[in-house]
């Protein structure tokens, strides 16, 4: 019996030495423990204890990373699952535009073009607008492309960042944002794609114009939407309007056949004094239709500028800002 | 009644050779003669007689033999015929010898990783240590606040390179890693190959692939043969999509936790 024993303990200490050799595994806390011994070491690797405490290591650090990487569980880059708090944000901000620009006769605002994975600018761009010397600024407005690919996490990076920002800000949809199932993460994360608010004295009618993107079962231009608007069925106090959108009239996004149509519509709503759209990723003035209303282009955030519109009572100016 | 007999035997010929007269009992070799009636419509064999049907035929009760009835000219043996498996028999082997070999030898339960909410895949290991997989999932996304759940379709290739053995029936897989991708079948703007309407490349990629790289550990654990899964492992994985990866390496702004995603799963071994 006893050398049977022993044929067995030799046998164990045999296998597990080669173990060793193979893995190149050595047991610091064995070794701490006072069994300092090779011989001893080889032999008790394979001991409960340091089984057990490798298996515990291994499901305690499952745990850790389960704990501490909750927010690392992703079920697909296109799932529609936000972020608590990032619902609704355009309502949000919109409410303290209004607020914030309640009679007021003049108004300052950023138009700053599309964000798509231009991060580093973007983050740059936020701490410019909260310079202190940067206080007469009321709001921004993000033309559209806050991601490249429409994937959930570039539309809650973008809003990282730009939560940044001591003033509002709107964001409009771009043709980037409806990839994949951008549309739905838009629509859960800023709300309507076709909205419009007033800032002092001025409305701001915010449309999508990426037709491209989308078949007829979406109208795009939404000239119900425009029609509402011009008819005012939500009574608000403004004097003129400002069109803002993300592709311009002519651009290979927009819905081309309808173009003077659009234009017509546009130009019954209340004294539309000027359009902005973003897209084109370089600086733009166009009047497109030759009838005296200009769409300012602004650059994308690679280009680190943006255009910045003063309101005055009955004017307005605007600086192209490098930063 | 025997007159009966005699009077048929003239008509159906009997294919029994006077010589090889039957010698006791027949063995299973010459049991496979030609059945009767197989040569239906051949005039020289129309009928032929299972040599094992004889010593019955000889050995009629209480009469003489039936076949001395028949003139001995007549009878002769037919070699038996050659009996390959016929077409459909080996059609049919090797249909069943094909999905014997491909059948899988586990199934896997995938949480999360950017391939749905839960997985459920099959798969092979090969290699001289089994050190290769290659999985298939189909899973599903919910709906969350988008207006449709989704469906993924997921190729999977694992390398894992080295097993310590814990003792006990336990087992430690310090690194998997490998590459897999991710079909997503959704209601929103999917596509593999972008839609004529762009008129050619304009997005440049492909919104219902994604190419995922991970890598992670393992633990074993061997079970008895009372179950029906020889082992049950357990895995993390850490892993991030190509779309991440791009816009990580064009910002500062990202770093690497950003571009992770966290995966858990439970690998059940059957063969």
């Amino acid at each position: 019996m006893r050398q049977l024993q022993q044929a067995l303990r030799q046998d164990i200490e045999r296998q597990s030495t080669e173990t060793c050799r193979k893995t190149g595994f050595r047991s610091e806390c064995l070794l701490r423990r006072g069994l300092s011994d090779e011989k001893n070491v080889n032999f008790v690797i394979l001991s409960d204890v340091t089984m057990n405490e490798m298996k515990r290591l291994f499901f305690l650090l499952c745990c850790a990373l389960f704990g501490a990487g909750c927010e690392l569980i992703e079920y697909h880059p296109y799932e529609v699952r936000l972020e608590h708090g990032n619902h609704d944000l355009n309502a949000a901000a919109i409410a303290r535009i209004e607020s914030a620009c309640r009679d007021r006769d003049t108004v300052r605002f950023v138009m700053m073009g599309d964000a798509q994975r231009f991060y580093d600018e973007t983050r740059d761009f936020v701490r410019h607008i909260n310079r202190p010397d940067q206080d007469s600024i009321d709001f921004v407005i993000l033309g559209g492309d806050l991601s490249d690919f429409g994937l959930t996490r570039e539309f809650e990076w973008i809003h990282d960042i730009m939560k940044g920002l001591k003033v509002p800000y709107v964001a409009l949809i771009g043709n980037h944002d409806l990839l994949g199932n951008g549309l739905q993460v838009f629509r859960a994360m800023y709300g309507d794609i076709n909205f419009s608010f007033v800032a002092g004295d001025t409305k701001f009618l915010c449309l999508n114009t990426n037709a491209l993107e989308f078949d007829y079962s979406e109208p795009v231009p939404d000239f119900v939407f425009i029609e509402n608007e011009i008819g005012d069925t939500v009574v608000r106090d403004y004097r003129r309007t400002v069109a803002v959108m993300h592709a311009q009239p002519y651009g290979e996004q927009f819905n081309n056949n309808v173009a003077k149509v659009f234009q017509a519509y546009l130009k019954k709503s209340r004294n539309l004094s000027f359009c902005l759209h973003a897209h084109a990723h370089g600086l733009m003035v166009n009047d497109f239709f030759d009838d005296g209303i200009t769409y300012y282009g602004c650059s994308c955030m690679k280009d680190r500028s943006y255009l910045l519109f003063t309101l005055t009572e009955d004017s307005y100016r605007y600086e192209v800002v490098y930063y | 009644m025997k007159s009966f007999i005699i009077s048929l035997l003239p008509a159906l010929l009997l294919t029994w050779s006077a010589d090889g007269a039957p010698s006791g009992s027949p063995t299973a070799e010459r049991d496979t003669l030609p059945v009767a009636g197989r040569h239906g419509p051949d005039t020289e064999h129309p009928f032929l007689i299972r040599r094992v049907t004889l010593p019955a035929l000889q050995m009629y009760p209480g009469q003489e033999s039936l076949l001395q009835v028949a003139p001995t000219g007549y009878l002769r043996e037919v070699p038996p015929l050659k009996r390959t498996p016929d077409r459909y028999v080996r059609r049919v082997k090797r249909y069943r010898d094909f999905w014997e070999a491909i059948i899988p030898e586990y199934t896997k339960l995938h949480f999360a990783g950017g391939m749905g909410l839960l997985s459920f895949g099959f798969g092979w290991d090969y290699g001289r240590k089994k050190q290769w997989e290659t999985d298939l999932y189909i899973g599903f996304v919910p709906r969350f606040s988008s207006d449709r759940a989704s469906a993924t379709f997921t190729l999977k290739q694992n390398y894992i390179p080295w097993k310590i053995p814990l003792g006990g029936s336990w087992s430690f897989e310090p690194l998997e890693t490998g590459l897999y991708f991710s079909r997503v079948v959704a209601d929103g703007n999917f596509w593999v190959r972008e839609p004529k309407k762009y008129g050619g490349p304009y997005y440049r990629f492909a919104t219902s692939f994604r190419a995922n790289v991970f890598l992670g550990q393992r633990i074993t654990l061997g079970l008895s043969r009372k179950h029906f899964n020889k082992s049950l492992t357990f895995f993390y994985e850490l892993s991030t999509c190509d779309l991440y990866v791009v816009s990580a390496f064009t910002n500062k702004y990202l770093n690497v936790t950003d571009i992770l995603s966290l995966a858990f799963g439970l690998k059940f071994q059957i063969l």
